[in-house]
């Protein structure tokens, strides 16, 4: 447009004010409030929770009874119950971002957020981890209740708590960069439940979330190992019960190399696909 | 005075997959057609294109010029979401240029975001389990509003839109009107210089769409704020903007004042008369006399043809009236009138006029 002139006399920002960590903290906080309201409906979920460690304690109580062993590829049972205590939590815990992002590119509430000085990628990234950190907490409460019960405290030592903690943190950014490649497809696509579902079922079966991967046959095992899947579900719960012999180390830069990658592949999406939005009109 | 919006030959169109219809069309069914062809462009001749595009904005130029309150109307599907979508710079359009503010939208949302409020009537930017007290908190960390400068800002549009008794009940418990105040005041937190509205009013009651409206206005005189609007309602037109772009099927119908719109476009009145005693007659050219009961009458005059003070003159010389009002037609009637002026066949008078007028 030749002849046009910027209209002048307001302060237009002189660098990325997306990239200021303060207003990616309040998205958090208060995603973190908003999950809250949502306690009481969880802690029925939680039932469901409740349910299944029940189940599969009796599984593996059965399965070690009839080996007549105390311990398989190094678990014993309480710590496969306490691994299947913290997967669980985590991977239920996780919230439904392809589901939620599928829901405001159809309504159109994408619009609001693409209005605002703040970046799209990183605005989910806050909102997810704060919904993910009330739904996990929850979870591990009310897993690692039914689990204490049973089998005592976790086979923890005060390090691999702290090592959890940051692998935990590791696995919701790994699996949210994960779920944010589908929903970011959905530029493209129209209906991203398909791979949502493929990607669920890859992390419970490939990522270790029912079986610890050190039971799988040994070349699945290795091949697992250095999948994204298992950074999700395997990383963390290892980490917490049976840290010895385990090379947190180059599961952690595994862990974040995998992270980078999807976020990459996010980043990169996201240039390409907000280019052509289709937003539902009004 | 600068042009705050520049728009030349802004053209939107999208693409649809002929994938589909290609691939899963069930052989024995029609292939499928579009009723209103003209909106619809066929490219499946170009071989790098194929398939056909929905062209939802036709080449458009307009300006707006700072402080101005200006309405985009038009049924749906016409074109003015997508409009204000690509202003904001959400949508990038497939030809043509346009400039915010003096920036091109599509390329400088981030920026452009800090001067412009944007509201999607049908879309929510609060918390829903949450008071709008904490969006209101996110929004100004958001704009990054120095804190003191933030809660003096807040308070003030509290006050203002009378927020006092919501700002600390979540928002799943507030109506619909009382959201809509909410969404209105926290757009107008970082003192924007354009405020978007898209269907700001859509699905509020008479008296909760007038509080909107005031609310607007007051605004736009106060702080000097230029307002955007597109919506259904006719009303919100009128009591709103100076001036209006009639919109249909991707294409600019009229650029021009309201009141012009009103007096060019449509031109009739109607008159509702109650009479103190029953018996009513009058055949005229241009009047068209309909009787409600025996002492109600409504009339629909072409004002072009018969000089409606002349005419009020005359009726209560005659007869005994005990109440007379004169209503100015519809938002809807013109844009009614408008399609009927190019549809040279279609001549034939508006049949539904308003019946009530909020002020």
């Amino acid at each position: 447009m030749t002849g046009m002139t910027r209209v002048t006399g307001w302060p237009v920002p002189a660098r990325r004010h997306t990239r200021r960590l303060g207003k990616y903290w309040a998205v958090f906080r208060i995603s973190l409030r908003n999950q809250w309201a949502y306690v009481p409906e969880q802690s029925v979920q939680g039932i469901f929770l409740v349910v299944i460690m029940y189940v599969f304690a009796e599984l593996w109580s059965t399965t070690y009874g009839t080996m007549a062993t105390s311990s398989i590829a190094g678990y014993g049972i309480a710590s496969v119950v306490w691994y299947l205590a913290m997967t669980e939590s985590i991977v239920m815990g996780c919230p439904r971002l392809a589901m939620r992002l599928s829901e405001e590119i159809k309504h159109g509430e994408i619009a609001y957020r693409l209005t605002k000085p703040i970046g799209y990628i990183g605005y989910n990234f806050a909102q997810y981890l704060g919904e993910a950190s009330v739904r996990i907490g929850l979870n591990i409460v009310l897993a690692g209740m039914v689990a204490a019960l049973f089998f005592g405290p976790p086979p923890a030592s005060w390090a691999s708590v702290l090592l959890t903690v940051v692998a935990t943190a590791l696995a919701v950014s790994t699996q949210f960069t994960m779920n944010m490649v589908i929903g970011l497809l959905l530029f493209w696509m129209e209906d991203g439940r398909g791979l949502d579902l493929i990607l669920s079922r890859l992390v419970m079966i490939l990522g270790g979330m029912m079986i610890p991967l050190p039971l799988f046959p040994d070349w699945l095992a290795r091949v697992c190992a250095w999948l994204p899947f298992q950074v999700i579900a395997y990383l963390p719960a290892r980490t917490l019960v049976h840290l010895r012999g385990y090379d947190i180390g180059q599961a952690l830069a595994t862990g974040c190399g995998w992270m980078l990658i999807c976020l990459a592949v996010c980043t990169f999406l996201y240039g390409k696909g907000v280019k052509r939005l289709h937003v539902q009109g009004g | 005075m600068a042009a705050i919006i520049e728009v030349r030959q802004l053209t939107k169109t999208f693409r649809q997959s002929p994938g589909r219809d290609r691939f899963l069309q069930l052989p024995w069914r029609k292939k499928r057609s579009y009723a209103n062809g003209a909106a619809k462009v066929d490219l499946s001749a170009d071989e790098t294109h194929p398939g056909t595009t929905k062209v939802a904005l036709y080449p458009v130029d307009f300006q707006v010029e700072a402080g101005e309150t200006i309405a985009f109307i038009g049924p749906n599907g016409a074109g003015k979401s997508t409009t204000i979508k690509m202003l904001t710079g959400i949508l990038h359009p497939t030809g043509g240029d346009a400039r915010v503010l003096g920036l091109r939208p599509w390329e400088k949302r981030v920026e452009l975001s800090y001067h412009i409020g944007t509201v999607f009537g049908q879309k929510s930017q609060l918390w829903y389990h949450l008071p709008p007290r904490d969006t209101f908190d996110l929004m100004g960390s958001i704009y990054d509003i120095p804190k003191d400068e933030y809660r003096r800002r807040r308070d003030e549009l509290v006050e203002r839109f009378d927020l006092g008794p919501l700002l600390n009940t979540p928002v799943r418990k507030l109506s619909l009107g009382e959201r809509m105040r909410c969404e209105i005041a926290v757009s107008f937190l970082h003192r924007p210089r354009i405020l978007f509205l898209d269907e700001p009013t859509i699905g509020l009651d008479v008296v909760v769409k007038q509080t909107i409206r005031n609310l607007i206005r007051d605004l736009n005189r106060q702080e000097g704020v230029t307002v955007f609007l597109t919506s259904h309602d006719a009303t919100d037109v009128e009591s709103l903007c100076r001036r209006v772009l009639v919109i249909n099927q991707g294409r600019l119908l009229f650029d021009g004042p309201t009141s012009q719109l009103l007096t060019r476009f449509l031109h009739y009145k109607e008159m509702h008369l109650q009479l103190q005693t029953p018996g009513f007659e009058l055949a005229r050219e241009g009047i068209e006399v309909q009787q409600l009961d025996n002492v109600r009458f409504k009339l629909v005059v072409d004002v072009l043809r018969v000089e409606i003070d002349k005419l009020l003159a005359d009726i209560l010389h005659r007869y005994a009236v005990k109440d007379v009002s004169v209503m100015e037609p519809a938002m809807e009637d013109i844009i009614r009138a408008i399609y009927l002026e190019q549809t040279p066949r279609a001549t034939q008078a508006p049949t539904a006029l308003r019946e009530e007028r909020v002020l």
